[in-house]
């Protein structure tokens, strides 16, 4: 807080607002404390201000610049100009406008010009005020602000010009001697589009100056004027394919001159011709049924649009439904007009589930898809926008696509906790007849309506009898596993389980009862206790039959046992921790290992051979994978599993 | 004086004395009660006698300190004779550990109200699901480390779980946070009842569970004093595991008066079958 008649440090203050995010100017900032305490003191020039942060080379810069305006008398109108830029912007831009209009004074007639131009750029976001030739066909502004700017040849710029609110891009053509931007042909389509003249521009330069602005355009983003021609065909400039990706879907946003918006999604076609001896690429898309005419367009790459996408939501009798948390990817060739473009969520009324985005540019349309368990990798619940319509959730069943009817919430109570579930009904109708079909979307997976999962989670009770905990055809894969910096894993063991044990996995993941979950790896490792009492008694050379293995697992003994300890007369030989889980590098790496390390520097577990076993299990398939590592007396870390494997039996 | 952890025989005495007053609290004594070799099905999970329906695990080597013992109902008989749960389903533990809030080189014996297992891997699914959101944090391990040194500060081997240390898992672990408010609430609960901190909520340096416990410092204790102990902790055992169940409820029945829903689905499961008994992912009773 600031007192009455308290000495304030302008450049202090100003600093600590700036780390806060706040910007702004010296002679704004001083209102502002006028304001709060009338007869407030500041310590700091508005010169003060504007130089903080500044290194002492840029400093001499500055007041070199401040020297020669003084000499002109217009130190005042600088000083202003340079407290709104420092006040908007960073250092990097501060530089940028003070290296510019030293070299504008080389030429002094036209310093009131720039300055303005400069001052215009304070009232917005930063943008570089450079010349616009009278012919229309290029843009100038010295090389050395284009150097710190960072353009080359062939960067992308967004150029807007003072007499219109459309903008369009320009391609560094040169940079020396001047750095020279190509703005082909796309002024002309800006004057023809925006209903003007040539002579009234004429005009309007000799009124505001002949003037355009520039910026580094976002990668994956342009604007341009493209011309629809027959049969729906708009030229993408060439210049433009690699900005935004070549073979990759583009969305496109074409404006007509009504300011009527059409959205869509294409890939574009490249192809060469050859015009009077010489070679030209040309890229293009099809947009059927759009009438010939210019149009402003908006081109972007599915990495951009997807950044830029917040959320596609609907609302469906009371619930919202909404694809939202968009991850763009590089884009993946699915099919012949489809393209998988990245990761988002599908979410109903609070309770998400991952989805894959995908595009399909036949059918012009985004869709969230979401695999649904028990369709054998046929059935997918979407929510799928054709570009210009609402979105709609449906179901695709190979290739039949079920409409959304109804929703029902379902609020399952399972030992204290509740858990939200909605029961989707999706319809298709064949002539007079109506085919339903039923999903059920939990936090954890959707289920088919065939699926035992379906009618537990809508039944009463789940059937507790106990599963076979039993494995079935181990194999070994080869796979390598890093965990942590020091041991590489290259085998792990996959192998089946009973239908029934997969189903129970599902239920208590699906319910998120860990309690259920733990117990069904420590109950297949118990399965597992001839093979694991052989590999011991080999290991540290004791006879098998003598060597006890105890199951004790927390959830029985309580404060901090181990899973399974293996005993030789009365002495613990060999300590046992095991995890199930979605992925077993992660359990390994940060539980397992670092408590099996702890662990063994207990007085009982000292002299004791650590074993940790991970169990991974597959969200598609009844299908899991299994590795076992062993810490030896010497604190190394191996991995057993082929060795396991070998003593299984298979 | 002689300490209950003096010999072998001493320490044999108070786990039969303890096992005796288990069975005779929860109705169980018959004339013919009296300690047996564990058989076969109950020695794989360790057990070495039984005496009726309660199951003893009793290891006593010539280190003194690697002493433990547990005393636990065997809750697979008690179905068969349809009395499940027992008035008092819970377990009675003891052993050495090496350094405590309250000391060390500490003898204790505890009773166990409720234990919420799985801790890591809870951990490694609740960061899986909300990292995205923070960037407090680089990895899980440097969650997980933080947690570690916040609940166990002082280094302790076990350490008291206060409300207030429940906050680094609020944002990153928010269904772990609400269990494990509950569990404090109930434990709350039960001492403002008994009106003394009998029962607290441990966490241990092998981070893989939390205790709903009543801990017990008996190191200079002789058998007397302990079993004279051991009643009240019993009771409070019980009550905050009766507090647990209230606490879920409650906020159950909030829920489902708060939110609409189209049907609900109230979901039984036989203890019996499952073997297992639980609020929320807390476990009451498990064999």
């Amino acid at each position: 807080m600031i007192g009455e008649g308290e000495e304030v440090d302008l450049v202090q203050l100003m600093e600590k607002l700036e780390s806060m995010g706040f910007r702004i100017t010296y002679s704004e900032l001083l209102d502002v404390l006028k304001c709060i305490a009338s007869d407030v003191k500041v310590r700091g020039s508005v010169l003060d201000v504007v130089v903080r942060g500044l290194s002492a080379r840029d400093r001499a810069v500055v007041r070199e610049l401040l020297e020669k305006a003084r000499k002109r008398g217009l130190e005042g109108s600088v000083l202003e100009l340079l407290d709104r830029i420092r006040g908007r912007f960073g250092v990097r831009e501060l530089m940028i406008v003070v290296e510019d209009l030293l070299r504008k004074f080389r030429t002094p007639a036209v310093l009131d010009f720039w300055i303005r131009a400069w001052n215009e750029v304070a009232k917005g976001e930063f943008k570089i005020p450079a010349y616009l030739s009278m012919t229309g066909k290029f843009i100038e502004l010295s090389s050395k602000t284009a150097v710190r700017l960072g353009l080359n040849r062939g960067t992308v710029v967004r150029v807007e010009v003072p007499w219109s609110d459309k903008c369009f891009f320009g391609v560094v053509s040169t940079t020396e001697p001047m750095c020279r931007i190509s703005i082909k042909g796309q002024l002309k389509n800006l004057i023809e589009f925006s209903g003007l003249r040539w002579d009234k521009i004429l005009k309007e330069i000799e009124r505001k100056g002949s003037i355009a602005w520039i910026t580094i355009e976002d990668r994956g983003r342009a604007f341009f004027f493209g011309r629809v021609r027959t049969r729906g065909r708009l030229d993408i400039p060439i210049d433009l394919v690699g900005h935004l990706g070549r073979g990759e879907p583009i969305f496109l946003k074409l404006s007509d001159e009504k300011g009527k918006v059409i959205e869509s999604v294409k890939v574009g076609t490249e192809r060469s011709k050859i015009v009077a001896g010489r070679e030209y690429r040309e890229c293009y898309v099809q947009f059927k049924g759009l009438k010939s005419g210019l149009y402003h367009v908006e081109a972007m790459n599915s990495k951009y649009y997807l950044s830029s996408l917040n959320e596609l939501k609907m609302g469906f009798s009371g619930f919202k439904i909404a694809l939202r948390d968009f991850e763009p990817t590089d884009p993946v060739r699915l099919g012949r007009y489809t393209f998988e473009i990245g990761k988002g969520v599908f979410e109903i009324d609070g309770v998400s589930l991952d989805a894959s985005i995908s595009v399909d540019v036949f059918r012009n349309t985004l869709r969230g898809s979401v695999g649904v368990e028990g369709g054998g990798g046929d059935v997918e619940l979407r929510m799928v926008r054709v570009f210009g319509s609402e979105p709609q959730v449906e179901l695709r069943i190979k290739n039949e696509v079920y409409s959304l009817a109804r929703i029902e919430k379902y609020r399952t109570s399972y030992e204290g906790n509740a858990i939200d579930a909605y029961l989707l009904m999706l319809e298709r109708g064949t002539g007079s007849r109506v085919r339903v079909r039923k999903v059920l979307f939990t936090p954890v997976s959707v289920y088919y309506q065939c699926t035992p999962m379906f009618h537990h989670l809508l039944s009463l009770r789940f059937p507790v009898s106990p599963p076979d905990y039993r494995i079935h055809h181990p194999r070994l894969i080869e796979e390598e596993i890093t965990i942590g910096d020091k041991l590489l894993v290259s085998n792990v063991i996959g192998f089946e389980i009973s239908r029934r044990l997969y189903q129970e996995i599902y239920y208590w993941s699906t319910v998120k009862d860990k309690k259920g979950l733990g117990t069904i790896g420590e109950s297949m490792i118990d399965f597992l206790k001839e093979p694991i009492l052989e590999f011991v008694s080999r290991e540290i050379g004791l006879p098998k039959e003598e060597l006890n293995m105890n199951w004790r697992g927390t959830k029985r003994y309580g404060l901090k046992v181990p899973d399974f300890e293996i005993y030789h007369r009365g002495k613990v030989v060999a300590v046992i921790e095991v995890s199930l889980g979605k992925d077993m590098k992660t359990v390994l790496h940060s539980h397992l290992i670092p408590e099996m390390i702890r662990r063994l520097t207990h007085n009982k577990f000292k002299d004791a051979l650590g074993i940790v076993i991970g169990l991974e299990y597959s969200p598609t398939s009844p299908t899991l994978k299994m590795i076992f590592i062993i810490r030896d007396k010497s604190g190394m870390w191996m991995d057993k599993t082929r060795d396991l494997y070998g003593l299984l039996g298979w | 004086m002689a300490r209950w952890y003096d010999n072998a025989q001493t320490i044999e005495e108070l786990v039969f004395r303890i096992s005796e007053y288990l069975i005779e609290v929860n109705g169980l004594k018959k004339e013919s009660t009296r300690v047996e070799k564990a058989p076969e099905e109950y020695r794989k999970y360790g057990m070495d006698y039984i005496m009726d329906s309660i199951g003893i695990l009793l290891r006593c080597p010539k280190d003194i300190r690697l002493l433990e013992f547990h005393i636990k109902p065997l809750y697979d008989r008690l179905c068969k004779r349809g009395i499940f749960p027992p008035k008092y389903p819970i377990s009675i533990g003891g052993e050495f550990i090496a350094s405590l809030p309250f000391g060390k080189d500490k003898w204790i014996i505890y009773v166990v109200a409720a234990i919420l297992p799985y801790l890591g891997e809870y951990l490694i699914d609740e960061w899986m699901e909300h990292h995205k959101k923070q960037s407090t944090y680089r990895d899980i391990m440097e969650f997980k480390e933080s947690i570690r040194k916040k609940w166990l500060k002082g280094n302790y081997e076990g350490n008291i779980l206060r409300k207030e240390d429940l906050e680094i898992l609020k944002d990153l672990a928010p269904d772990l946070y609400r269990e494990l408010k509950h569990g404090i609430e109930a434990v709350e609960r039960t001492n403002s009842e008994i009106g003394e901190e009998l029962v607290n909520l441990w966490a241990w340096q092998i981070m893989k569970s939390i205790s709903m416990i009543c801990i017990l410092d008996a190191t200079d204790m002789s058998i007397e004093e302990v079993m004279e102990r051991i009643p009240k902790m019993v009771e409070a055992a019980a009550m905050a595991q009766r507090k647990l169940i209230e606490v879920y409820e409650e906020e159950l029945e909030r829920k489902m008066r708060e939110e609409p829903y189209t049907k609900l689905i109230r979901v039984k499961v036989d203890p019996c079958e499952r073997r297992m008994w639980g609020i929320g992912n807390w476990i009451l009773a498990s064999w």
